[in-house]
């Protein structure tokens, strides 16, 4: 437990004393708070550009955690030895940081609603969204190794991987494609609880089918 | 018992190989030394046997349940904790192997860290840095241990210390393997093989050890040198003579000058 709890301490510390953090978390609000008083926009359009925020959000600072995380935990890494531990604990502290991410980023749009259900969806919406923002990121771990390659090959199915997920398709594919785009889509057309249900599961399980491919992916550079 | 088999190890760095070849292993209380001039690849060397490198060819093993350790060469990262903190950390982290809270303040008020252990360590001199992170791999009592150039700017005191501390470890059935620039001649002694680092490949530096030079003091009763003695003298003054003998009579010319009353001040290595 005690090295779960080192390393938990890390990582906040790795996370909160990066200027990129806690600037892009600012930019956020900024830019939820000009959406609500600046533009006269529904809340379902301001809630599907929160969605878009979110998951650039996720993807920029998990990214960054990561890059952060090979150049200064090398040594921690070499005495951790448990790769599987190492990663449960990084896991972990993802999912904390797009919830707290996720709850502030909500409560500070301004989009209230006296459903409490549909807050929860909302915001949960929005935590799985990051979710799938760090799985991303997660698979393409291995650009911050040394060669010259990986950082190329990295960044650019980064790039093309985050497109792929803004995309909203009616076939099959929506079902092998991070669902970001579906997930605007059915905020713009004001779909029911369920509908919103149903996009929640899809995104956790989605989440959790990258960040499993993105541990086995990385498993052989873990501390290189 | 054998702890760490090296076999075949090569690394290639954009398109240049740091090191070829290299084959070593070690056993349960032996510990080798690697010297190297700058840029040979020891630290490399010192990582790729950390696991910390993706190498291009051979195998680093580790016997089953065996914990490394690394000291690394470079002390440039910030760490924004307090030194009692980081190291209590690291003791944490090595489990139950590791020595306990009253044993690390022991040590750490033996190696002169004890007045540091409030401050942060980004904060520390290179000096002590470096033997705070000597400290901070020692901790978890690891039955491999790997120094990257512990005994830089380390005071001969310190060194002295750090080498009981190593030695200590040895009698504890740790394996040890320190890579340094400079043979430092108060340490040689811990080591039972020596390497050197050089053209990529690993050579036992036995070999390559011929010579030492014998330092002796003129007494008032000191008798007339030998023909033999004379013609290994390299530099002579009124109170000191100095010869150069192959290291295999060695103790032949330490024992004759001494029957000749002249003081032996002290030895130092040559090497080819």
């Amino acid at each position: 437990m005690s090295k779960i709890n080192i390393l938990f301490r890390n990582f906040f510390r790795l996370t909160t004393r990066n200027y990129i953090f806690l600037t892009s978390l600012f930019v956020f609000f900024v830019a939820e708070f000009s959406l609500s008083t600046l533009f006269d926009l529904e809340s379902e359009v301001q809630f599907a550009l929160i969605i878009l925020g979110m998951f650039i959000f996720s993807i920029i600072n998990t990214t960054t955690f990561f890059k952060n995380d090979q150049i200064k935990n090398r040594y921690i890494k070499q005495k951790f030895s448990s790769y599987w531990l190492y990663s449960f604990v990084e896991l972990l502290f993802l999912i904390v940081l797009n919830l707290f991410v996720a709850l502030v980023v909500y409560f500070l749009s301004f989009i209230v609603s006296a459903d409490f259900s549909f807050m929860l969806i909302s915001v949960l919406g929005l935590f799985a969204t990051g979710l799938v923002g760090s799985s991303i990121a997660w698979i393409f771990k291995f650009q911050w190794n040394a060669s010259l390659v990986s950082k190329i090959f990295g960044q650019i199915g980064l790039i093309v991987v985050s497109f792929l997920a803004l995309v909203n398709l009616d076939n099959f594919l929506k079902y092998i494609i991070p669902p970001v785009g579906q997930f605007v889509n059915l905020s713009l057309s004001k779909s029911s609880n369920a509908g919103f249900m149903g996009m929640l599961a899809h995104q956790i399980i989605f989440a959790i089918v990258l960040f499993l491919a993105g541990i086995q992916l990385n498993k052989n550079n873990f501390t290189k | 018992m054998r702890l760490l088999t090296i076999k075949d190890l090569s690394l290639q760095n954009e398109g240049y190989f740091a090191f070829k070849h290299v084959t070593f292993s070690l056993s349960s209380g032996e510990s080798i030394l690697i010297n190297g001039e700058n840029g040979s690849g020891k630290t490399q060397l010192i990582e790729a046997i950390a696991k910390m490198k993706n190498t291009d060819g051979g195998r680093v093993h580790y016997e089953p349940g065996i914990n490394a350790a690394l000291m690394p060469q470079d002390t440039n990262m910030v760490v924004n904790k307090k030194v009692g903190s980081y190291l209590s950390d690291s003791r944490k982290l090595a489990g139950k192997n590791a020595i306990n809270e009253k044993q690390l303040e022991d040590i750490a008020g033996y190696l002169g860290l004890a007045t540091y252990l409030d401050r942060n360590v980004s904060s520390l001199s290179v000096g002590i840095r470096r033997r705070v992170e000597f400290l901070n791999a020692t901790v978890g009592r690891p039955k491999i241990l790997l120094l990257d150039e512990p005994f830089a700017f380390q005071s001969p005191k310190y060194v002295e210390r750090m080498t009981n501390l190593i030695d200590d470890l040895k009698s504890n059935g740790s394996a040890i393997v320190v890579v340094s620039t400079r043979q430092n001649q108060a340490t040689l002694k811990l080591f039972e093989r020596r390497y050197l680092l050089k053209n990529k490949s690993l050579e036992s530096i036995e070999d390559q050890i011929t010579d030492c030079i014998l330092t002796f003091r003129t007494m008032p009763d000191s008798m007339a040198i030998t023909r033999e003695i004379n013609s290994l003298i390299i530099s002579q003054n009124s109170s000191l003579i100095e010869l150069k003998v192959p290291l295999r009579i060695k103790d032949r010319m330490i024992k004759n000058m001494i029957d000749l009353n002249y003081q032996f001040e002290g030895e130092r290595i040559v090497e080819d």
